[in-house]
């Protein structure tokens, strides 16, 4: 090999780790504006400060739950979205039950009522219907009314609750101010409650519909093959806690 | 047109469709960040601040290498991370599947827990179509040079001799 060859060899080798050198870098940026950007989005999402400023219905949890009853404990934790069609399994299966103990006092149930099917099924309904049930739930409702929106589910997932049928549960349950309830309605009232619920489910690590915690124990019943047998492993597990 | 024209192009439209399907799984899940991290939980694989990670980082990982394969910057690299996330998304799904989970992947956004019926049809496709991201990859980390891209552009991939399917621009090197 000559000086020159040996020269030029080395000049190549140098082009090209700066060649490598500047790739590398133009790879780092794209992470880079990649963060920045995920960063921005997710600021520019943040519930707007989710803590003092949102209208909550009257009588309802810090986290927005919602209790039903007067005993104070064992406490069953119901996570449930107005569009799920296992929930409506569980209102029709196990809920009768459950209310039948709360009128018994023998336990208080929390219902959080959560809105995230609203994404996979792309429709605002299970937002629309928490809020409703939040409107309801300010004149001293929310049971009854969350009950007829379950009687009323759409056979086919997906089709959703229109405003006017959301009016009509109302009105077929007898909400005492129905000018009140239109305008709650009509104005997503509780739409800052309905966020916080969802995020404060999130927090309590539900990742599905419908959800059951006694004491704040998950009750697991994904070996039960029909709603007998969830109810059985519901009541065993109020048994075990009280 | 030669043999090497053609597959450079062929990599060009497995790069772009394979940038698709990446920034397509990345924006669903930064934009709904609550939702992605529930898709996460669902796995029941980490503790919990690991959930939080994995929600976080996951859609900064897909976004970038989305990005890269749609620049045609670093295809070889970008199509190797492609490939090593889909064995993980497959691993991931299998043992969801294996534990009798019922879950959506949450692969594009969505996730979470969902009823059982049809279980077995859905991780059949969900792993199916990984396996097909999995063979786009494969075919980008065999022939990385492609037409359109900055590696060219730059003439980076010539030059570190990442075209395996073109010797005749090697010989451009002095």
């Amino acid at each position: 090999m000559t000086k020159q060859d040996a020269r030029k060899a080395r000049q190549v080798a140098a082009q090209q780790a700066s060649r490598r050198r500047t790739r590398t870098i133009m790879i780092i940026a794209v992470f880079a504006v990649v963060v920045i950007a995920a960063v921005a989005v997710w600021a520019a999402k943040r519930p707007p400060s989710s803590n003092t400023s949102a209208n909550v219905p009257a009588g309802v949890n810090s986290d927005g739950g919602v209790p039903v009853g007067t005993a104070t404990s064992p406490v069953v934790d119901v996570y449930e979205d107005f569009q799920c069609p296992i929930c409506k399994g569980f209102e029709d299966n196990v809920a009768p039950t459950l209310h039948q103990m709360v009128n018994d006092g023998q336990i208080k149930i929390v219902y959080h009522i959560m809105s995230f099917l609203d994404i996979n099924l792309s429709n605002d309904s299970s937002k629309r219907a928490a809020n409703a049930a939040g409107c309801a739930q300010d004149q001293g409702m929310f049971l009854a009314y969350h009950d007829q929106v379950y009687a009323n589910q759409p056979t086919t997932e997906g089709v959703g609750y229109t405003d006017d049928q959301l009016i009509q549960f109302a009105e077929t349950v007898g909400i005492p101010d129905m000018a009140r309830f239109q305008q709650c309605v009509a104005n997503d009232t509780f739409g800052g409650w309905v966020t916080q619920m969802e995020v404060s489910s999130e927090n309590d690590q539900v990742t599905g519909t419908p959800t059951l915690m006694v004491n704040g124990t998950r009750v697991d019943w994904s070996q039960a093959s029909t709603w007998n047998d969830v109810l059985s492993i519901v009541q065993e597990a109020i048994a075990a806690a009280q | 047109m030669t043999n090497t024209d053609r597959t450079q192009w062929v990599s060009t439209v497995v790069r772009v469709v394979l940038a698709g399907i990446m920034l397509w799984a990345g924006l669903a899940k930064l934009l709904e960040p609550g939702q992605a991290l529930r898709a996460v939980q669902a796995y029941r694989i980490f503790p919990s601040w690991i959930d939080d990670v994995v929600a976080i980082g996951l859609p900064i990982i897909e976004i970038s290498v989305g990005l890269l394969l749609l620049l045609g910057l670093g295809t070889r690299f970008a199509a190797w991370v492609t490939a090593g996330l889909m064995v993980v998304f497959v691993a991931g799904v299998a043992s969801a599947w294996i534990r009798g989970l019922s879950i959506d992947c949450g692969c594009f956004g969505g996730g979470g827990d969902v009823p059982s019926a049809g279980r077995v049809g859905r991780y059949l496709t969900e792993i199916g179509r990984d396996l097909l991201f999995t063979a786009l990859a494969v075919w980008l980390i065999r022939f990385p040079t492609s037409r359109l891209s900055l590696d060219r552009l730059t003439g980076i991939a010539v030059e570190i001799g990442e075209d395996d399917n073109n010797p005749d621009e090697v010989d451009e090197t002095p």
